[in-house]
């Protein structure tokens, strides 16, 4: 089954535990332009009261993508990320993402419509922590274009 | 940190997008689309060069309104679309960099939580990347 209306609903996922590393989210915030701060420096995160280094506020997208890559993993789904071009985001947070959170994340086709011969495929990706409580929810719209139709 | 008020502006800030930093994005994203790192990948799609992740350009109008805010863990929400590619040049080019001018205004405050709406304007070549961008922050 490609990617078609059908396919609104569906759900993939928990995928796999993550445990997030404090080295790891501090790259990510660096590579977006924090200096300084809880995003990168544990002590001022404990000085603001988080218990270790905090995401950045986009952070949260390492994770949805590779839920999102569920699909294309899917052998009767077949979606070909080189055929993708990312058109919307977004990300409502319920507590901050921080260093030492064990996360998963459920991923839930919302949409999939066609839109001059491409398709465009919306999902939302969930992420939970180890006490099952909601931590940040992103959706995420790619554009997916015909395989074979370069430009 | 005051509260936000309606009209307050985040004065602009002109950041300078280079090969290199597309290249640390990727490794600290994962996302190694090589559209974002191989010139000839981005042409066989019919872009004129590597373009920056728009995540990229997400990742830095995060960071922008959260400090007009008081820090990142402000920023509750974040919408944008993606309009247009922001083409980087390699570094031996003059400039060696892709340009992005990133704005923001408070539109709307909720008097009971003090939780700021905040529009977003970001341009490259003076064109808009990001469109319906929209944040919502709780200023510490």
């Amino acid at each position: 089954m490609p990617v078609t209306a059908e396919l609104i609903g569906r759900v993939f996922g928990p995928g796999p535990a993550v445990t997030v590393d404090a080295a790891h989210l501090a790259a990510f915030a660096r590579s977006v332009g924090y200096h300084e701060g809880p995003t990168v420096d544990a002590a001022a995160a404990r000085a603001a009261g988080f218990a270790d280094i905090i995401a950045a506020p986009t952070y949260a997208i390492v994770l949805t993508l590779d839920g999102a890559a569920e699909l294309s993993r899917d052998p009767e789904i077949g979606l070909d990320f080189s055929h993708v071009v990312h058109s919307d985001q977004r990300f409502e947070h319920v507590r901050p993402i921080t260093a030492g959170d064990t996360l998963t994340v459920t991923t839930t086709v919302r949409d999939v419509k066609s839109l001059a011969g491409n398709t465009v495929l919306t999902v939302q990706g969930e992420v939970r922590d180890g006490s099952d409580q909601n931590v940040c929810t992103s959706w995420t719209t790619l554009v997916i274009r015909p395989v074979g139709q370069e430009s | 940190m005051a509260p936000l008020t309606v009209g307050q502006e985040v004065p602009e800030h002109v950041i300078h997008l280079r090969r290199a930093d597309l290249r640390d994005y990727a490794a600290a994203s994962g996302d190694r689309n090589p559209i974002h790192l191989d010139d000839d990948v981005a042409a066989e799609v019919g872009l004129p060069g590597v373009i920056a992740h728009g995540m990229l350009t997400m990742g830095h109008a995060a960071r922008i309104v959260s400090d007009a805010a008081g820090g990142a863990w402000t920023l509750r929400s974040i919408s944008v679309r993606f309009t247009r590619p922001v083409v980087v040049p390699p570094q031996h080019d003059d400039p060696g960099y892709a340009e992005l001018r990133i704005r923001a205004k408070v539109t709307a405050v909720d008097e009971t939580t003090g939780e700021a709406t905040i529009a977003i304007t970001a341009t490259f070549n003076g064109q808009t990347v990001l469109a319906r961008a929209e944040a919502r922050a709780v200023p510490a």
